[in-house]
């Protein structure tokens, strides 16, 4: 299916699909919000939140109302056009990079094949980190704008670290790229479902990876951005109301995003174990859904770790991220390069 | 002269002396209850025991044991310590513990040596006297049977400063107790003194009673405003609100005693209203432009006359005189004030400083006072009619406007007797030291600084104004101008009751 | 100069600190079945000891007289100064005491205020009491929407306070 084949039903597919797609990854962010309060309770012996609704389900209404109602207040001394640009900058590329991730295997509409990608892009992971690495913008913005000391700290901590891990980000999936020839995440995923993940052929890369996604999305143990210890709240010290919220979501959204891509490059994406593409082809549109939920399930659990090590794990200091970036886990991800090329030799020649 | 060893110190005394006045010459207390020195020697309460040539079978009474030549006395020995406490142990038996409740806590010799000469236990677990709590022995003093602890200070107070039994010692040993006389509830108007020289909370003033814990008061040191005899009081206060006068002891004055009637006059200075800030023609003005309206309106002097009170202090007397000299007013008049006086303390005078208007060129209003064209009033005064006829304009500086006030052009805020500063004459010509007990606030200033402002005068300080009635009043002595608080006039500030001097 | 404590050396394994973060989620995992220890507050109340020092309030004896004879004791001791004491006489021109008169006892507080805002709870009060009328209660629940509502009255400390019901009935017999 192509726009110049059936334009409307082009259109009208791919809306489908981003409408799903920013729906699902908004509901998952309020919940996931809940989630980390629950979840914080429980492994300090504590309830939660219970009032709002049974089990406090309805909590992330209540919270999304509070934060709707709430005057939004822009302070005297900031640069205004910015600081009402940086939250936006901080939300939108959490959102967009999700348009390359394959969620589940191609569904059949209308006797056409609809793959359940929004953008099937050749060059999905180039796309993806262009755009998750502007997210910095959003922060360093903030932190500039406010024009207040603890903001401008929390910037500059975050264009530093964001940066330096970015590149281990780079070169861990480097490997992957070496051993599966594509840049496409379809043909990533594609491979595993019909081969072995890649977590087992790449343990050291999904390792660095794991630990740089949580530099990436300014969570603890690398949660130095915010540091309420140190610096107040940070490069959001200044925001209230909805501006807020928008930080808070697109830290939860940039989660999502790279636990779908953890999902994606080292986890087998959709893939059951014991199961082809075969097998899912055979289900038909069923194997769609079969295959959503199974990605939807390593997304969540690879949510909850985000949630789990943040709640175990105390913030690093800055000396001692800068060395865990620069001196091991960069000369660890250039190693594995090497080893991955040295094993794929044969393949190449 | 009789020379003798007192804790190793030695000193000389007239013969004739008690062994305690010649401790208490040489600064060493010897605790006492029953002895007073403006009632005398009865030695009952046996709280004076001292040992005297080191006989510690037998100690005598520091207050009525005459001194001898080359005599050793010691009033701290182990043998006197520990007689001490068996006494206390002993007077404490029956005293209930009543301190919660008890008007003299704080104030309490009872208290007070119970902690420092005391047992701190007592061995007596048997049940204590019970006897009523609330014997009414007139209007005025309210007596309770089982805090008492008979020294009979009371009852000697009446036979030898007043000449009269309305009380006495009812029965014998341990049912020993104070009772009204066949005539009635105590009608002598000297009766309140009692309750001071009460050493325990027997004797308590119903007009005090339970109005405020001593330890909360603010007390001053100063002079009863009631008559011109000066009798030294302590005003006790409690925010800003007067709750009684006590005596203070001056042996040249007034001994311990003040009459109920100046006792009970504190009442009068709590006041509701008052003037505060100036006025003129009923409008509010600043205080610096009221003092012009005066200057404008006394204009040469001519036919102006001043009456001032005989509550003002000799200094703002003085300060007054200055500004009529400078002003040109040659009528300075003070005011009178009378009341019955009686053969004790009482004067019919009833005013401060009358000797100290009359020292510093005031005299009485004339009975054919001369036409006047204006009047100033300063301080609380009762002015003549006939000085009110004919006047172009009235000036009032007082406390209280009254009615007055409306006939007034100008009305200016003025302190009471115990908010002043300053010194009174008294009918001896005794010049005696005034504190305030009271502050009555910024926009009441004192009465001194309202006149050196309207006389533009040289002097400005309040030791500068010091000097200039220093030297107006040539026959008193004259009272340094560095350690106000402490001057009186001629004589040494004398102590409050003998008893409290001993506790400090 | 103090005692230099050697750092204890890590051995190979901990210094991989992996394997230890691992030990973490295992332990903060674990944590997440154990039965928590929240109260649900407005509905479940902690059980407080006896000695819990929340706000001070006045006891009436099991008679019902009110056991304080305003001594101001604990005016006087008040660390912040929070009481304020007007004594009275009962029986007196105010006739301050709504309870029985008894000849024995003579005095009772008029008035008997203890500003809230100002008391730290420091319990000084109930200690220096002669008569045992003051005493911390366990009540730590205050406010109002006025300061005036925080300072507390003597009905309203005798509503705190209660009856205290003990075996020293200091005016019986009497």
């Amino acid at each position: 299916m192509s726009f110049s084949e059936e334009p409307l039903l082009y259109i009208g597919v791919n809306l489908a699909k981003i409408i799903i797609v920013t729906h699902v990854v908004l509901v998952v962010c309020a919940y996931a919000v809940l989630a980390e309060r629950k979840v914080s309770a429980w492994m300090q012996d504590r309830v939660g939140p219970n009032r709002v609704g049974y089990f406090g389900l309805l909590q992330p209404i209540a919270d999304a109302l509070k934060f709707f109602f709430k005057e939004d207040i822009v302070p005297g001394h900031v640069n205004k056009a910015l600081f009402v640009l940086a939250p936006a900058i901080a939300l939108m590329p959490s959102l967009i990079v999700l348009a390359v991730i394959p969620i589940a295997p191609p569904v059949v509409v209308m006797g056409h094949t609809v793959p359940m990608v929004i953008a099937d892009l050749d060059i999905g992971i180039l796309f993806l980190f262009a755009i998750s690495s502007l997210a910095v913008y959003g922060v360093v913005l903030a932190g500039w704008a406010s024009n207040s000391k603890y903001p401008l700290l929390g910037g500059v901590r975050a264009s530093a670290q964001m940066i330096s891990y970015e590149l281990m980000l780079g070169l861990s999936v480097v490997g992957i790229f070496m051993a599966t020839g594509t840049l496409r995440l379809m043909d990533i995923v594609n491979l595993q479902v019909d081969g072995v993940w890649n977590c087992f052929y790449h343990p050291i890369a999904f390792i660095i990876f794991v630990i740089a996604a949580f530099a990436e999305t300014n969570r603890l143990p690398f949660d130095l951005p915010e540091a309420e210890t140190e610096l107040v709240a940070g490069y959001h010290t200044e925001y209230g109301s909805m501006k807020f919220a928008m930080f808070f979501i697109g830290e939860y959204a940039a989660m999502f995003g790279f636990s779908a891509l953890v999902a994606v490059l080292f986890l087998g994406g959709w893939d059951i174990p014991f199961m082809s593409s075969e097998t899912f082809a055979s289900l038909g549109n069923w194997g769609a859904v079969v295959g959503f939920i199974s990605f939807m399930t390593k997304v969540l659990a690879f949510m909850f770790l985000y949630i789990w090590v943040r709640w175990t794990i105390p913030r690093f200091r800055y000396d001692q991220l800068m060395n865990l970036g620069w001196k091991v886990l960069l000369p660890i991800a250039l190693v594995n390069v090497i080893i991955t090329g040295l094993f794929n030799l044969p393949k190449g020649s | 002269m009789i020379k003798l060893t007192i804790d190793g110190r030695e000193v000389e005394v007239e013969p004739g002396t008690t062994v305690l006045e010649a401790a208490s010459k040489l600064g060493i207390e010897v605790p006492h209850y029953c002895y007073h020195p403006d009632i005398g020697i009865d030695g009952n309460c046996r709280m004076c025991l001292c040992e005297v040539n080191g006989n510690t079978n037998k100690l005598a009474i520091g207050c009525k044991f005459p001194v001898g030549e080359g005599m050793d006395v010691k009033t701290a020995s182990d043998a006197v310590v520990k007689a001490r406490k068996g006494v206390l142990e002993f007077l404490l038996i029956n005293h209930p513990l009543d301190c919660t409740i008890c008007d003299q806590a704080g104030e309490c010799p009872l208290q007070d040596y119970a902690y420092r000469f005391g047992p701190g236990d007592s061995r007596f677990r048997e049940p204590k006297r019970k006897g009523p709590k609330t014997v009414e022995f007139s209007d005025k003093v309210m007596f309770d049977t089982e805090r008492c602890i008979l020294c009979t200070r009371c009852t000697r107070y009446f036979e030898v400063v007043r000449d009269s039994r309305p009380i006495g010692v009812e029965n014998m040993g341990g049912a020993s107790t104070i009772t009204l006389g066949p005539n009635g509830p105590i009608t002598d108007p000297y009766q309140m003194n009692i309750i001071d020289i009460c050493p325990v909370g027997a004797l308590t003033s119903r007009d005090f009673r339970f109005k405020q814990r001593v330890w909360f008061m603010d007390f001053a040191d100063t002079i009863c405003p009631g008559c011109e005899r000066g009798c030294n009081i302590t005003a006790g206060a409690y925010q800003g609100k007067l709750l009684r006068f006590t005596p203070r002891r001056n042996p040249e004055v007034n001994k311990s005693w003040m009459c109920d009637d100046g006792r009970l006059s504190y009442k009068t200075y709590n006041l509701d209203e008052r003037v505060r800030g100036a006025t003129v023609a009923g409008e509010s003005v600043a205080m610096d432009d009221a003092l012009d309206k005066v200057v404008e309106l006394v204009g040469d002097g001519s036919g102006v006359a001043i009456l001032a009170s005989t509550v003002d202090t000799c200094e703002e007397l003085a300060a007054i005189g200055e500004f009529a000299k400078l002003s040109n007013i040659e009528h300075i008049w003070h005011g009178e004030k009378s009341w019955e006086g009686d053969d004790f303390l009482k004067l019919p005078d009833a005013t401060p400083n009358t000797a100290g208007a009359k020292a510093l060129g005031f005299t009485n209003v004339p009975d054919e006072a001369p036409a006047l064209r204006g009047l100033i009033v300063a301080g609380d005064v009762g002015v003549p009619s006939r000085l009110l006829e004919s006047l172009d304009f009235l000036v009032l500086q007082t406390p209280v406007a009254g009615a007055l006030g409306e006939a007034a052009v100008v009305v200016l805020p003025g302190r009471t007797a115990l908010e002043k500063k300053g010194s009174w004459m008294n009918h001896d010509g005794r010049r005696q030291a005034v504190k305030p007990a009271l502050d009555p606030g910024a926009d009441v200033p004192a009465d001194w600084e309202i006149w050196r402002d309207l006389a533009s005068a040289e002097w400005t300080s309040f030791a500068e104004l010091l000097a200039l009635a220093n030297a107006s009043l040539p026959e008193v002595a004259a009272i340094g101008t560095d350690e106000y608080s402490t001057i009186v006039g001629p004589n040494e500030q004398a102590q409050h009751l003998v008893i409290q001097a001993a506790k400090s | 100069m103090g005692k230099v404590v050697e750092r204890k050396k890590l051995t190979w394994f901990q210094e991989l600190y992996l394997p230890q973060v691992v030990q973490g989620l295992g332990m903060t995992f674990k944590q997440m079945f154990k039965k928590e220890i929240t109260l649900q507050y407005p509905e479940e109340r902690q059980q407080f000891y006896d000695d819990y020092r929340g706000a001070p309030g006045l006891v009436k004896d099991q008679e019902g007289r009110e056991k304080c004879v305003s001594c101001q004791l604990c005016e006087y001791i008040c660390p912040p100064k929070a009481i304020v004491i007007k004594p009275g006489e009962i029986g007196g021109p105010d006739n301050v005491a709504e309870t029985e008169v008894n000849e024995n006892v003579e005095k009772a507080p008029k008035e008997f205020f203890i500003d809230m805002l100002r008391c730290i709870y420091c319990g000084y009060c109930e200690e220096v009491c002669p008569e045992e009328a003051i005493f911390m209660t366990s009540m730590y629940e205050l406010n109002g929407q006025t300061r005036a509502e925080l300072v507390h009255d003597k009905d309203r400390l005798y509503e705190i306070g209660g009856t205290r019901v003990d075996t020293i009935q200091k005016w019986k017999g009497k």
